[in-house]
């Protein structure tokens, strides 16, 4: 595998596995948490595992960011892949449609669809947990079929206090560049 | 036992975080200026990871109705106990039923509230920060409000002889203490993204003053001052951010993630306050302004030693002098 490393701040790490989505770089990332809770270096905090990066915090005062740099290089060197956990899978019960999914209506109509195909194409697939983020277990999932797409209507309602609906959390395009920032 | 007569602006119990759940979206929250959350512990005897009152430029009125210790360290906010003014940064006594309030915000605008023992909370996910908009932690996982009581911890007799003594002292602590301005300027290294941005945009982080938003809150502030953009619209991958990370959407006003940020963001990051300077851009209120200095990550990591080790010294002179 190959890593590129760069400073978050004077206490974090970035590893970065490649630059584009795809299911070689999320394995890359497996592996890496899977290396590091294996063997924690003393100077580790904690991890922020996402798309194509691994972020390691750590605590300056046992090491620099050289010294963590070339040990996790060395870390890295090892192969680990036997370590990546092989991904559950697990089967979430949805209510689709009315006051669950308002917005059902809308995906059906948007993709020319009945409100049943919708849900068949929703529940015929099996997604990628490619992260968690922005949220107390908030799931980042690609693998939605292209056929239920729609635009940004259905995350109009989103928010910290509100759970999402299965399809927003299933579309990540959407969430990955629309979400609120700071201060919303 | 504590009880919070007025609960103030925004008055909440915060630690230094919810470390080692942010893989799973669970934010850090804890002390927006962890420093003078440190301090004040260090001054009452306690671990500096104890939870503290974080107290935000309208203080509550809390009376305690047990003889105690305490210190306040942070912002300036007149403190006075029964009517008398109290200074910051110092181990103060508190006799069974005094009223500790707060007057006008001199400097600053949070202060920290330690008490001797610490407050008497469950940890949630290893931590007693208050996670506001999740209304995780804490007390009851909000802000205090008036009627609210909160137990305290026990002191052994050593702990409080030693503290009394302390209390008498006039030592002037050589705390390596921030100077709160209005307009700090604060030492940044370059974000992940520095290089996305136009050439204006990077010479203008560093030559012009943004101002703090009333958009303003502890998960991040909104700056407002030259619109900073992109050489070209780019779609970033969503990645982890960091304390005083500088993120820029597409409006072009920089945000600085503060203690109760997302753990992980999608918007180019343009800089990253070093360590040391957080609590200069922390203690900010909405209209106060912020200048940046260009540091390097070694010279950031330099000054976070050193302040250590200016902290380290600190805790020994605090309890040698109570051992005196």
């Amino acid at each position: 595998m190959d890593f590129s490393f760069s400073p978050l701040s004077d206490q974090a790490i970035v590893i970065e596995a490649g630059n584009e989505i795809n299911e070689s770089a999320q394995k890359a990332v497996r592996t890496i948490s899977a290396l590091l809770e294996a063997s924690p270096p003393s100077w580790l905090i904690e991890t922020i595992p996402a798309f194509t990066t691994v972020t390691v915090f750590y605590d300056p005062i046992k090491a620099l960011y050289g010294t963590v740099k070339s040990e996790l290089e060395e870390l890295l060197s090892q192969t680990g892949e036997e370590l990546a956990v092989t991904p559950r899978t697990v089967e979430i019960p949805v209510c689709y449609g009315g006051e669950f999914g308002p917005d059902l209506e809308f995906v059906a109509k948007h993709n020319g669809l009945t409100q049943q195909q919708v849900i068949d194409f929703h529940t015929g697939g099996e997604y990628s947990v490619y992260m968690i983020g922005f949220a107390p277990g908030f799931p980042f999932i690609g693998g939605m079929s292209e056929k239920i797409a729609a635009p940004r209507r259905i995350l109009r309602d989103f928010g910290f206090q509100n759970a999402p609906s299965a399809l927003p959390a299933c579309k990540q395009e959407f969430i990955r560049s629309k979400l609120p920032a700071a201060g919303n | 036992m504590l009880k919070i007569i007025k609960g103030g602006l925004q008055t909440t119990v915060q630690d230094l975080g919810r470390s080692g759940f942010q893989k799973y979206g669970v934010i850090a929250s804890g002390a927006m200026d962890p420093f003078a959350h440190r301090i004040a512990n260090l001054l009452v005897g306690n671990a500096e990871q104890e939870a503290t009152l974080e107290i935000a430029l309208v203080g509550p009125a809390i009376e305690f109705q047990e003889q105690t210790f305490i210190a306040i360290c942070g912002a300036d906010l007149s403190p006075e106990i029964d009517g008398s003014p109290v200074k910051l940064w110092r181990t103060l006594s508190v006799n069974k039923g005094s009223v500790l309030k707060f007057g006008a915000p001199r400097s600053g605008c949070r202060t920290y509230l330690a008490i001797a023992g610490g407050i008497s909370l469950t940890s949630v996910m290893n931590s007693k920060s208050t996670y506001l908009r999740a209304g995780i932690g804490g007390f009851k996982g909000r802000a205090l409000a008036a009627g609210d009581g909160l137990q305290i911890g026990k002191l052994r007799d050593e702990a409080a002889d030693a503290l009394a003594k302390a209390a008498h002292q006039e030592v002037e602590w050589q705390v390596p203490a921030y100077r709160y301005s209005t307009e700090p300027v604060v030492r940044l290294m370059r974000g992940r993204q520095f290089h996305l941005f136009d050439d204006m945009s990077q010479k203008q982080l560093f030559t012009e003053a943004f101002s703090i938003s009333t958009d303003s809150d502890r998960m991040g502030y909104r700056l407002e001052g030259p619109r900073l953009s992109l050489i070209e619209p780019k779609e970033l991958i969503s990645e982890a951010v960091a304390f005083g990370s500088i993120q820029v959407p597409a409006d072009g006003n920089p945000i600085i993630l503060l203690a109760d940020r997302q753990t992980t963001g999608g918007y180019p990051k343009i800089g990253q306050i070093a360590s040391v300077d957080l609590p200069l851009a922390t203690q900010l209120k909405p209209g106060d302004r912020i200048r940046f200095k260009e540091i390097t990550l070694e010279e950031a990591q330099n000054l976070f030693l050193e302040q250590e080790q200016q902290i380290r010294q600190l805790k020994l002179g605090i309890q040698l002098k109570r051992e005196e």
